[in-house]
């Protein structure tokens, strides 16, 4: 036997080795190759995605653009349409006017003036095009306004719906790039594994294979889950129907009531054909749920609740958890329905959301009143002052204005919950439009204090129902304070049967103690009509009252 | 006397030939001269699709401005067209009306008709020329045409050019980036053809660098050429 020297068994035993571990070696070879490869792949995608990105991005900067013009150029139409229909106007109201004056010349005056009044009219209607000249059954020439307006919220709508989607599509790009680079991130680490099987020594070596394998097979997948998942893009047919239709939306309002419940279907047949080509589409099914809800409101016999509004509400609410609209939507939606804990706790999902929203704030102190939550209910009432006092003063008198309607159908179609909606009435109405009261003399929302105290307000009506007749006595009264007394008509303010402030002593009243008796005038007055009032003495609201006129 | 190590094969070993380091070094460095060159070229079409996007955007900006512009200046001529016809309708409605009426209260309504009449020519002959058709009614979007054709000829209000600009070299720079890539992996491959100690694993490598860096370089002369 041959003795071989150490360092050439030592030769020998590498030679030995690496023959018997070349297979693994080259597969790692070829690993390393293909996840170098795959990974430089992940990077050309990550940097499509970014140029996507950029792209929709451009696309919704320039819907902005487009957004702010359709706003000027709306707003010029409305103004042309004015400054054009105007002279047609003045002309016609001169020749009211002169009709009522005596004699041939005023007479013959009067007659060209409405005759030019006429011509005018035509002329500016034809104008904006003919497709909003309409015939009155004179033959004369009127001017389809509710059209027209309709018309000039599509281009805003539009362009703010477009720039919504592309900045939605922006975001989803960013998080694919993300994603990308999540992967390209495995990759490396996979690639390090890779690299260390050639490192470690030969009994570890399998180990690290397979590791950097799993690691490598996991990014890959999740880079083909990532390259698989789809951009939603909102196709334009849907955002066509979603203008459509919130467009007529917008216009009820300012059509007769007649016309309103037609604008509404025709809403929703727009707003459905959005929904079945983009079925996530949250604004439409918000708009969808508006209309429902509205047509809801002018059914004959008082609202019934509407499912389909309640339904649409919870599906957008479900795709857009933080959309306090949809909340607050679907909280008013069950309370028609009379699912009233299912109401407040979507309103309070709202106003977790957005906790200054004035009418959801009204929404929840209205429905804790229903549910009889009175500690919940005082507290929300001080909240609502919190809220009313930093609005300015248009915003909440519009939002109280519009709330009045749902304290009359409350009142009118749900006779079970009449004390609780006369509290909050009493209670929310008043206080806010205490704040008005005192703003408007003070220029603060608290009045200062008064030692004046009045009695509860007694309404009479006198037998031919032209005459309402409310008294009440006051007491600890100073001669320099100042009585005022507002009257509001089925919820709106009516400035011709309000008065003050005048003091008592210029009123020629007694002090400290005496008694009121206020009389307002109709002829006659209507039957179902609301007439509440609020008496103020230095703008503190003292005593408040309601009377509905009765069938005769 | 040594001999040279045989493989399997019974060929000599040869990877750490002074021939084979120095070719695969040479590789590395092309490699990383042609993967500079992606790269610059990729900065240099994302620099020019930025350029042409804030042109894009200037131009959008300008061509809704001039539009505004325009817009407004032929509101006036709205209003004066509209009060001239007005002024018009009246005289002629005066005039009728004089008619029916007694001497002095004829002669008050035709001078009352004729100051119409002569405010309602006087608006219409301060209303902008071509913004009339020849029977001398309005015709609104013509005027509009014709400032918006002019507005275009003193600046450009066209964003159209840019925008497609802007994709042509997005795609273009978007390539160039996955080509680096690709380049930077061929690399890779070559460094770790040097650096192994396998023969097989090494053979492996640089094959694979080389068909990459060759489908890279085709690659990047079509993008470059070719767009």
């Amino acid at each position: 036997m041959t003795e071989l020297p150490l360092e050439r068994l030592r030769e020998r035993a590498r030679e030995f080795e690496e023959e018997h571990h070349e297979p693994i070696q080259a597969v790692v070879a070829v690993l390393i190759m293909v996840v170098t490869l795959l990974a430089a792949v992940a990077a050309y995608l990550q940097t499509q995605a970014g140029t996507r990105e950029a792209r929709a991005n451009r696309a919704a900067q320039e819907a902005a653009v487009e957004n702010m013009s359709s706003l000027v150029e709306s707003s010029r139409n409305f103004s042309e349409r004015y400054s054009t229909a105007g002279p047609a106007i003045d002309l016609g109201s001169l020749g009211f006017y002169l009709g009522a004056e005596s004699g041939p010349y005023a007479a013959a005056l009067a007659s060209a003036y409405a005759h030019a009044s006429q011509v005018a009219q035509t002329n500016a209607n034809e104008l904006f095009g003919a497709h909003y000249v309409t015939k009155d059954v004179n033959g004369g020439s009127l001017f389809d306004f509710g059209q027209f307006f309709e018309d000039q919220q599509k281009d805003g709508l539009r362009a703010a719906q477009v720039q919504k989607a592309e900045s939605r599509e922006r975001g989803d790009w960013a998080s694919k790039r993300g994603r990308y680079i999540t992967v390209i991130t495995i990759f490396a680490v996979a690639l390090f594994l890779l690299g260390l099987t050639l490192t470690v020594p030969r009994g570890a070596r399998r180990p690290f294979l397979w590791m950097g394998s799993v690691v490598a097979a996991a990014a890959t997948i999740w880079g083909i889950v990532v390259f698989a998942s789809a951009v939603p893009k909102t196709p334009p047919a849907a955002i066509n129907g979603y203008v459509d239709g919130t467009a007529k939306l917008i216009r009820a309002p300012q059509d007769k009531p007649g016309q309103q419940a037609n604008d509404y279907e025709a809403a929703k047949v727009d707003l459905t054909r959005a929904l079945g080509l983009e079925p996530d589409y949250e604004d439409a099914l918000i708009s969808r749920g508006n209309a429902e809800f509205r047509l809801d409101f002018l059914n004959p016999n008082g609202p019934q609740g509407s499912l389909a509004a309640a339904a649409d509400m919870r599906r957008a609410s479900r795709l857009s958890p933080r959309d306090y609209v949809a909340w607050g939507d679907l909280g008013a939606a069950d309370f028609w329905l009379g699912k009233y804990p299912g109401a407040i706790s979507a309103n309070e999902q709202a106003l977790a959301i957005q906790p200054d929203q004035p009418t959801f704030n009204l929404n929840e102190a209205f429905l804790l009143s229903v549910l009889g939550r009175d500690a919940d209910y005082g507290k929300q009432v001080e909240r609502i002052r919190a809220v009313f006092v930093a609005l300015p003063d248009w915003l909440r008198n519009s939002v109280i204005d519009d709330y009045a309607t749902v304290i009359r159908l409350a009142l009118g179609y749900r006779p079970k919950i009449v004390p609780q909606v006369t509290r909050f009435e009493n209670d929310v109405f008043g206080l806010v439009h205490q704040i008005d009261v005192s703003e408007q003399l003070y220029g603060e929302p608290t009045p200062p204090h008064v030692d004046a105290t009045l009695t509860p307000l007694a309404f009479t009506l006198s037998p031919d129902a032209t005459a309402l007749r409310i008294g009440f006595r006051y007491a600890k009264a100073r001669p320099a304070d100042r009585l005022l007394y507002r009257t509001y008509l089925n919820g709106q303010r009516s400035d011709s049967d309000s008065f003050g402030p005048k003091s008592w002593r210029s009123l020629g009243f007694t002090t400290p103690a005496g008694s009121v008796k206020l009389t307002l005038r109709e002829q006659p007055w209507q039957p179902g009509t609301r007439v509440r009032i609020e008496v103020y003495v230095n703008a503190n609201l003292l005593s408040a009252g309601a009377y509905t006129i009765p069938k005769r | 006397m040594a001999r040279p190590r045989r493989t399997r094969e019974g060929r000599p070993a040869r990877r750490t030939s002074t021939r084979y380091k120095v070719g695969v070094a040479s590789l590395i460095a092309v490699t990383s001269l042609i993967g500079a060159v992606a790269a610059w070229r990729a900065e240099a079409a994302s620099r020019q699709s930025d350029e042409a996007e804030q042109t894009g955007f200037a131009n959008s900006v300008a061509n809704a401005q001039a539009k505004a512009q325009i817009r407004s200046s032929l509101e006036q001529v709205l209003v004066q067209y509209e009060s001239s016809r007005t002024y018009a309708a009246q005289a002629v409605a005066l005039r009728k009306q004089a008619a029916s009426l007694g001497a002095a209260d004829a002669a008050r309504l035709r001078v009352q008709s004729s100051a119409a009449a002569h405010l309602a020519a006087f608006l219409k002959a301060h209303v902008r020329p071509n913004a009339l058709r020849p029977d001398g009614t309005l015709d609104l979007d013509r005027a509009f045409q014709l400032d918006y054709a002019q507005a275009r000829q003193n600046a450009d209000l066209d964003p159209a050019p840019d925008f497609r600009q802007v994709d042509h070299f997005a795609k273009k720079s978007e390539r160039l980036v996955g080509l680096t890539a690709l380049l930077i992996a061929a690399a890779f491959f070559f460094t770790l053809a040097q650096v192994g100690k396998r023969r097989l694993a090494a053979r492996v490598y640089l094959g694979g660098g080389v068909i990459v860096l060759v489908a890279a370089t085709v690659l990047l002369v079509v993008v470059e050429v070719a767009t």
